[in-house]
């Protein structure tokens, strides 16, 4: 159910079905982010604050500006490594989460979108072709129960055609037909007739 | 009434909310464990790591105080603690015994000493409320995780259940219309997804509704025309054909209910 032939999905098109999509997509990113920040400043403060101690503890024994500016650098850099640390993870967790949500969202919008387009079709009561999905596209179940629907309906549809055209046949070579009530109706059974061969095309 | 109740929908059931294993279980665990290892690895990480280990890996200056020390005098040289700040990766070691320069007058000495204890004991509340709230940070940590995990969870799976239930509404009908049935479609339940989706099978499937409601009218009309002009006589081919459009009429008459 893979069409391998098909071109590569486009960067712009990821964001086929906004309202499904986005709404995952903001809600898990921006709550990750906020749960995540908010968490993160806790050990930050935690952290400053033990360094804001080592600090006091120090003056209360020594004074001695050199060594104390050395230990103020290096639990200054100690905090700015943690900053970092954390606000990389932070926002790393967010990029992939979004990332991950667009594109999964798009691999259930993507066939969502493609069965739509068939629905419409039918919606006008016409039966074409049904290719085949994407490559990593999801819902394959679903596609395959479509197609296989789409298939018997159209199967059906041929059927019967070919028993509108067999009795059409029948009245041709019997010589009926030709003018009064039943030719009205013959002629107009051969107009539907003509509408469900277009439907297949 | 009818049309109200079928607007209204009926509730979901918990039990059902794992309609397509697959698919909303694959979204879901990956975001769960992903945050799982997000929150566990780094900030776990940072609340759990081991100051010693990090100052081993990067020494600190070595502090030489240059005030005057009490503690030497004042505690016995062997079994004393080593004061670890916790966090700042920094150590303040009990130094070696100084050699005395000068004898400190004794009054001085119970100053310096008392001093020294004001500020031991203020030491010792300052890393106690700092080891506490590392500790509530701990939990914390893992409390909001927990509740994260299980939310995502949740979340995960009751909004991919909104999507899967009308893809599962929608199989059945067209299970249905495979099968040559044309029931009613009925509307989708409260909070579902995917309602424009529903619209367009809704569509589709009154598209295909409306072929056998042609065919349908067209069979009859042409049917009772043949009848009233007595063709089945005419030859045995029309006469068969003729029962094959009445056994398709009588088909799809059934198919719409």
């Amino acid at each position: 159910m893979v069409n391998r032939g098909h071109p590569p999905r486009k960067l712009s098109n990821y964001l086929l079905n906004k309202s499904l999509q986005l709404r995952y997509v903001a809600f898990v990113t921006v709550m990750s982010a906020v749960i995540s920040g908010a968490l993160g400043y806790l050990i930050w403060r935690q952290e400053a604050d033990a360094s804001a101690y080592v600090l006091q503890a120090f003056d209360a024994f020594t004074k001695d500006p050199e060594l104390r500016g050395a230990i103020q650098d290096r639990l200054q850099s100690g905090d700015d490594r943690l900053i970092l640390t954390m606000a990389g993870a932070g926002l790393g967790l967010v990029v992939v989460l979004f990332l991950y949500l667009v594109v999964m969202t798009h691999k259930v919008a993507g066939p969502l979108y493609k069965v739509s387009r068939y629905f419409d079709e039918m919606a006008e009561g016409k039966l074409g072709n049904v290719w085949a999905l994407r490559k990593g596209d999801m819902l394959k179940d679903f596609y395959v129960k479509f197609k296989q629907m789409h298939d018997a309906l159209k199967k059906r549809h041929k059927e019967d055609n070919e028993a509108l055209k067999k009795f059409i046949a029948a009245c041709e070579a019997a010589g009926v037909g030709e003018g009064g009530v039943f030719g009205r109706e013959l002629g107009e059974l051969r107009a539907h007739l003509e509408r469900r061969e277009q439907a297949l095309t | 009434m009818a049309a109200k109740k079928q607007d209204k929908g009926y509730k979901r059931s918990w039990k059902n909310l794992l309609l397509n294993k697959r698919y909303q279980l694959r979204f879901t665990l990956f975001m769960v464990g992903l945050t799982t290892v997000a929150i566990n690895n780094v900030l776990g990480e940072e609340v759990c790591k081991d100051p010693t280990a990090s100052a081993a890996e990067e020494p600190a200056p070595e502090a030489e105080p240059a005030a005057p020390e009490p503690a030497p005098a004042a505690e016995p040289a062997s079994g004393k603690p080593k004061v670890t700040i916790e966090e700042s990766e920094m150590q303040i070691l009990d130094t070696p015994a100084q050699p005395k320069k000068a004898e400190a007058p004794a009054e001085d000495m119970t100053a310096l000493r008392a001093k020294y204890d004001e500020c031991k004991d203020h030491q010792a509340a300052q890393i106690a409320k700092l080891e506490s709230r590392k500790r509530l940070i701990f939990w914390v940590l893992i409390g909001v995780g927990s509740m994260l995990v299980i939310g995502l969870l949740f979340y995960g799976i009751k909004m991919t259940h909104r999507v899967a239930g009308p893809l599962h509404k929608v199989q059945l009908y067209m299970a249905k219309l495979k099968d040559g049935r044309y029931d009613t479609v009925y509307n989708l339940r409260k909070g579902d997804h995917l309602v424009d989706f529903y619209a367009h099978f809704k569509l589709a499937h009154a598209g295909m509704k409306k072929w056998q409601d042609e065919d349908v009218a067209r069979l009859k009309a042409v049917i009772t025309a043949a009848e009233e002009g007595k063709l089945e006589g005419r030859s045995p081919e029309l006469a068969a054909a003729l029962a094959d459009l009445k056994a398709l009429l009588a088909k799809k008459e059934a198919s719409l209910g």
